[in-house]
């Protein structure tokens, strides 16, 4: 007769195994952006930090339940726009790197990540998302967004930051006052 | 199986996909039994059964972060426990080809030994007609035959190696040098 203790382990174990399983898989995405941004940008040490980051913020939000694996597929499609749009800025315009706090630089990332963070924004704020939702979807919009800025330097990490958290913010208060 | 009792197991499924691990213990009591019938139609022994339900939960458990919540819970855990009991069956299946062959390998080991049997028992005629063409006195010499020599020491020794090779040239006489 099987003993109801062990079964009921043994089935978490299994659970927690395959949960684990399952929020791994964000790998599969994660680390191929990581390397490309790495070998894009040469910053393999900022990259290869905020990667680790992101990764791991990613598999625990996927791990813990499903809202957290919401808030990491909404937060990696808000900041794919501008990883992509960094990776572009810094291939094009090397000088970015040296630039100041103040600079254009800044502004092309701020001004990429204000669409990416009103997308995420208006979908979190039609939902019925919590404060730690919000917090989750944004810190890993902002880290995929960093993953593309790395190669611009601080003033593009801030850039990207500031326009998502604007645009989610902005968004927000615009869906809570059209309904 | 009432419809209640599938919506509850369904309901916990879905928590448990969702992340609420309080579901656990409601799967658990609910899904348990359902799945160890299931197992015992599927599985003649009782104890294998057992082994094929517990196997048939954990890998539940295991896929659950993957369930698809529209489906129903129930009929995607007897999908699992279904190809278990499949795997299972195959599994005993392929272990009794193996024993089979094992004692089809036994019965020819054995049937080799008949063989043997057969071939001694062939050695021992030819050694007899062999031995049969020797004289008496080289049968006595020997020791073959019931009475012992006269002869002792250094002669029965030398009569003994005499009666040897005439035994050993009959031998080649008859079978050849092998």
């Amino acid at each position: 007769m099987v003993n109801r203790d062990e079964l009921r382990r043994g089935g978490l174990r299994a659970y927690e195994v395959g949960r684990f399983r399952t929020a791994a898989r964000a790998a599969w995405v994660l680390v191929p952006a990581v390397l490309i941004c790495a070998l894009e940008t040469g910053a393999g040490e900022t990259c290869a930090c905020i990667g680790v980051l992101l990764l791991g913020a990613s598999i625990f939000l996927r791990w813990r339940d499903r809202r957290g694996a919401d808030s990491v597929r909404d937060g990696l499609v808000a900041g794919l726009l501008p990883l992509v749009a960094g990776l572009v800025v810094a291939r094009l315009t090397p000088g970015c790197a040296e630039a100041p706090l103040l600079s254009w630089c800044t502004a092309v990332c701020l001004g990429v990540g204000l669409p990416s963070g009103a997308w995420l924004g208006s979908r979190l704020a039609r939902g019925t998302a919590t404060s730690a939702t919000w917090l989750a979807a944004g810190g890993v919009a902002i880290l995929a967004a960093s993953l593309g800025c790395a190669g611009i330097g601080l003033a593009g990490l801030v850039g990207a930051a500031a326009g998502l958290a604007l645009g989610a913010v902005s968004a927000r208060a615009f869906v809570r006052i059209a309904t | 199986m009432d419809a209640a009792r599938r919506k509850v197991i369904h309901h916990a499924m879905v928590r448990l996909s969702d992340g609420d691990r309080t579901a656990f213990d409601v799967l658990l009591d609910e899904l348990w039994p359902v799945i160890l019938s299931f197992a015992q139609r599927g599985v003649s022994h009782g104890a294998d059964a057992e082994d094929v339900a517990q196997e048939v939960f954990y890998k539940i458990c295991a896929r659950i972060a993957d369930f698809d919540r529209e489906r129903d819970g129930l009929s995607w855990a007897f999908g699992i426990a279904s190809y278990e009991i499949m795997t299972h069956r195959r599994r005993l299946q392929r272990r009794r080809e193996v024993f089979d062959e094992a004692s089809v390998a036994g019965q020819l080991d054995g049937s080799a030994s008949q063989e043997e049997q057969l071939l001694a028992r062939e050695i021992t005629l030819a050694f007899e007609q062999a031995v049969g063409t020797l004289t008496e006195e080289d049968r006595v010499s020997l020791g073959l035959e019931g009475s012992t020599s006269e002869a002792a020491g250094p002669t029965l020794r030398k009569r003994k190696q005499r009666a040897l090779d005439r035994l050993r040239g009959i031998w080649r006489q008859i079978y050849g040098e092998s």
